[in-house]
């Protein structure tokens, strides 16, 4: 096993390295100057071709391409991931500033779907076609259909415009107030819940149901074991391995950023500090925020992996 | 089985903790702001408070309750050096946070500040400046000469930052504690302009030294009306009275929140929900919307232009008749009326009203199709032709030339619509003149000065090549600027700036279609009169909330 791990995380290194080799081409060979954004873009047109070039060469953007990113692996190996060309943040610091929000929405939304969604779906699929079924499936159709912008913006309309109960947007740090945090947490969490609520209630329930019709269900049922029993320990846990899958892959992708989410309600995570480094061609934040999200996808993935054999020592043995 | 059950209770908790503290309170801003006025409260007006209670326990008079304005802003920032600001909303919290020299006020005329006074030497190459002897850093350390000199030297440094501040600016010393005297290169009448905005204002020396270039970018330490108390970039900046500031008058709220938001949808969004007083960069598509809201109230700031900058190295501008045709072809009403919702002036020149130096320099644009079509059949192309613009990724700006669009059509005019990315833009307008035949341009006017912008777009010393506008043979329009930037005498000025306003007007190769620079909306019921000020960096500093 330890063998497995050591093999695995080993093979995360070229993926890392292919992935920024190719995004910081990608920002190379994209039009244009990355120094026309870094002054307001109505005003960029006044500064002088001097004042230009002196820009350029303190950022290091006159430099070839291959010697810029030799630079930055260089020094990102020795755990210095450089500082943001727009102001004078160390990237390393507003990676740990933002994926410490995204870490919290994620474990929020997912602990906000998965509370709702798995017992949904058990539900719905020992009760195929009941109304419960019925109100689940249709819950989780609208959850898949309805885009995730478009849902925010409804429960802001309702629950900060009209009801004026939560904030339509902001975010305070848990470390500074807990229920200031919760407050402006819980439309982010519910709009990226409901998404995620929808997806796994859906794997669970066929899931479910796929394994009920199962031989060894019915073995266990003629063993005499309780239907408790039969619901928990047979079934679900191996209907559980799909649902596990969604869970991982979006759990690695809610990590990397849910950038329309915290666009909308101004969440300071690694989405929007992703897309506002590419917005302003900001290199060496686009590398770090590019070798995070690698990261997580890569890791994460291997943590399912080895749940799957927790669920199923089949897995394990083979 | 029982650790299922564990999971769930914990679930459950989780839940449940998520809606109680939902439901907890009626609103955020309410549950929020008690506390957090408690704390600004005993801060701001200590002193007040400990003799009171000292005496008897005073009913708690809703007056000394603490005030609070919350701003919306778009564009984010991550610098809050003053020397290396870049946007108006950056320029608007160093407003609060940093004090300047000299300020320029609503109507552009230039005020004391710091400078208390000042003298120009008889040959215009040197001003003495008298430095008020009562202001502090919010640090405690007095704001003197040398504060001025360490500031100058950072600002003027051609490798730091924007690079050079005031380019004709060669000299700075300390001539005593309180006097500065600086030294230029040639007599320059905007010198004292550049030296009110934010790019030049005074830092606290021992506060920069210690903290260094990038710690002083995240906790900024000036002498101004407000002292940041948080600042989480993204989200939000939160400022809070300077007791100590030297000046009354100036910085009446005890607390500016400024939140950032995506768009002006969203910031719509909060101000409904009672979150937001005072708003900017907001699109007039959005104007009835705020006019709903209770106690709302919206307002354009006329400062700046709107306007497409002809391309005159490449068919089919390299033609006046061309250019004038297309000016003659568009609807001005319609852009005015139906893109602007009204709140914008069909615009008679380059100098905006908004400006010190504004005189008409032309009549006001107007739609004539029979002219435009008989300046088209002088280029000889009496089909028209077709042309392409580049605009950034911004619905509004494409949703001007949809408008314009329709209007050129009538007389065979087809405009076709290329969005780019800011840097292709850019570079667009700079230097690649087989980019586009036009592009779009917004003139935000952070700088009070006109004549910084008169020649952006047009005369041989243009920095926007775009235009190509220039007659090697002819330097009248490059002499006007240089002029008038040496000249000291206002109405002088005025008439030079007027003569290169009307040049560049006859030349059509900037053609404004609208003056306008911001749209902005606010609480009246809470804020009173507002209006959004000439020389950017939103004009919040007098603002004394009634609540």
């Amino acid at each position: 096993m330890t063998q497995y791990i050591i093999r695995r995380l080993l093979a995360t290194i070229p993926v890392l390295l292919i992935v920024t080799f190719i995004v910081f081409t990608l920002m190379f060979l994209a039009p244009g100057d990355p120094v026309f954004l870094l002054v307001d873009v109505e005003q960029t047109e006044g500064l002088n071709e001097e004042q230009m070039d002196i820009l350029r060469h303190e950022l290091g953007l006159d430099r070839p391409l291959i010697v810029q990113y030799g630079d930055w692996l260089f020094n990102a190996l020795r755990g210095d991931l450089g500082t943001s060309i727009r102001g004078s943040r160390q990237v390393s610091d507003m990676l740990k500033s933002a994926f410490s929000v995204s870490i919290e929405l994620t474990l929020l939304a997912m602990a906000f779907a998965l509370i709702i969604a798995i017992p949904v779906g058990i539900y719905a699929a020992l009760k195929p076609n009941s109304l419960g079924d019925v109100l689940g499936t249709s819950l989780a159709i609208g959850g898949i259909s309805a885009p995730n912008f478009w849902v925010a913006l409804l429960l802001i309309y309702f629950f900060s415009v009209k009801l004026g109960w939560l904030p339509s947007n902001g975010f305070t740090r848990i470390t500074e107030d807990v229920q200031e945090n919760l407050t402006k947490m819980v439309l982010p969490v519910v709009t990226l819940g409901i998404a995620l609520m929808a997806s796994v209630m859906r794997m669970t329930r066929s899931g479910m149901l796929e394994v009920m019709h199962q031989d060894y269900i019915r073995t266990a049922r003629a063993k005499g074991a309780i239907e408790r029993r039969v619901i928990f320990n047979h079934a679900f846990r191996n209907a559980m391995l799909p649902v596990l899958t969604i869970i991982g892959l979006q759990f690695g992708a809610l990590l990397g950023g849910a950038v329309v989410i915290e666009q909308i309600f101004s969440l300071p995570g690694m989405g929007r500090l992703g897309l506002d480094a590419i917005f302003i061609r900001d290199f060496p934040v686009v590398q770090g925020v590019v070798l995070v999200i690698t990261l997580s996808y890569l890791l994460v993935n291997l943590f399912v992996d080895l749940l799957y054999g927790v669920l199923d020592p089949r897995i394990r043995i083979s | 089985m029982k650790s299922a059950k564990h999971f769930y209770l914990i679930g459950l908790f989780l839940i449940a903790t998520l809606l109680l503290v939902a439901c907890g309170g009626s609103t955020a801003t309410e549950d929020a702001a008690p506390a957090d006025e408690q704390d600004t409260s005993s801060a701001a007006v200590s002193g007040d408070s400990a003799d009171a209670s000292e005496e008897e326990p005073a009913p708690v008079e809703e007056s000394s309750e603490p005030t609070e304005i919350s701003i919306s802003y778009i564009q984010q920032f991550t610098d809050l050096n003053p020397f290396n600001i870049n946007n108006p909303a950056a320029t608007g919290v160093a407003n609060g946070l940093f004090d300047t020299l000299v300020r320029a006020d609503d109507e552009g005329t230039i005020i004391p500040w710091l400078a208390e006074s000042w003298e120009i030497s008889d040959d215009q190459l040197t001003i003495t400046f008298h430095l008020r002897e009562d202001a502090m850093f919010s640090d405690g350390t007095p704001v003197n000469a040398d504060a001025v000199v360490y500031s100058a030297d950072l600002y003027q440094d051609p490798d730091l930052f924007l690079g050079t501040s005031v380019l004709s600016m060669i000299g700075w010393e300390a001539l005593d504690e309180y006097t500065v005297q600086f030294t230029f290169e040639y007599p320059d009448a905007t010198a004292l302009y550049a030296l009110s905005q934010p790019n030049t204002s005074i830092v606290s020396p021992t506060a920069y030294e210690e903290m260094g270039t990038d710690a002083f970018g995240i906790n900024p330490v000036g002498s101004g009306p407000y002292i940041l108390e948080k600042w989480e970039p993204g989200v939000e900046v939160i400022m809070v009275k300077n007791a100590d500031y030297w000046q009354e008058g100036v910085g009446l709220a005890d607390r500016i929140v400024w939140r950032n938001f995506q768009d002006g949808a969203s910031a719509l969004l909060a101000a409904q929900s009672g979150e937001l007083d005072l708003l900017h960069e907001q699109e007039p598509k959005d104007v009835p919307l705020f006019e709903a809201i209770e106690g709302f109230q919206v307002g354009a700031d006329q400062s700046g232009w709107y306007a497409l900058v002809l391309n005159t190295a490449i068919p089919p501008f390299d033609k006046i008749e061309n250019r004038k045709a297309f000016a003659y072809a568009l609807n001005y009403e319609a852009l005015l009326n139906v893109g602007f919702e009204g709140y914008a002036e069909i615009p008679d020149g380059l100098i905006p009203p908004g400006s010190w130096a504004y005189q008409p320099a032309a009549e006001p644009s107007h739609q004539d199709l029979d002219l435009a079509r008989e300046m088209l059949v002088a280029a000889g192309n009496p089909d028209g032709f077709d042309f392409k613009v580049s605009v950034t990724p911004q619905p509004f700006r494409s949703q001007l030339l949809q408008i314009m669009q329709s209007s050129l059509s009538e007389v065979g005019i087809n405009l076709e619509i290329e969005v780019n990315e800011f840097a292709r833009h850019i570079e667009i307008l700079r230097d690649d003149h087989n980019g586009a035949n036009a592009a779009f341009v917004v003139q935000q006017n952070l700088h009070v000065d006109p004549a910084t912008w008169l020649f952006l777009y047009a005369g041989c010393d243009a920095r926007v090549g775009m235009t190509g506008w220039c007659d090697p043979e002819d330097s009248t329009f490059d002499d006007l600027i240089t002029q008038s930037q040496s000249t000291f005498d206002t109405d002088e000025r005025i008439a030079i700036l007027h003569e290169a306003n009307v040049m560049e007007m006859e030349a059509f190769v900037v053609v404004p279609y609208a003056f306008q620079q911001t749209l902005y909306a606010w609480n009246a019921d809470k804020l009173g009169d507002y209006h959004s000020t000439f020389v950017g960096g939103y004009n919040y500093l007098y603002l004394q909330p009634n609540e």
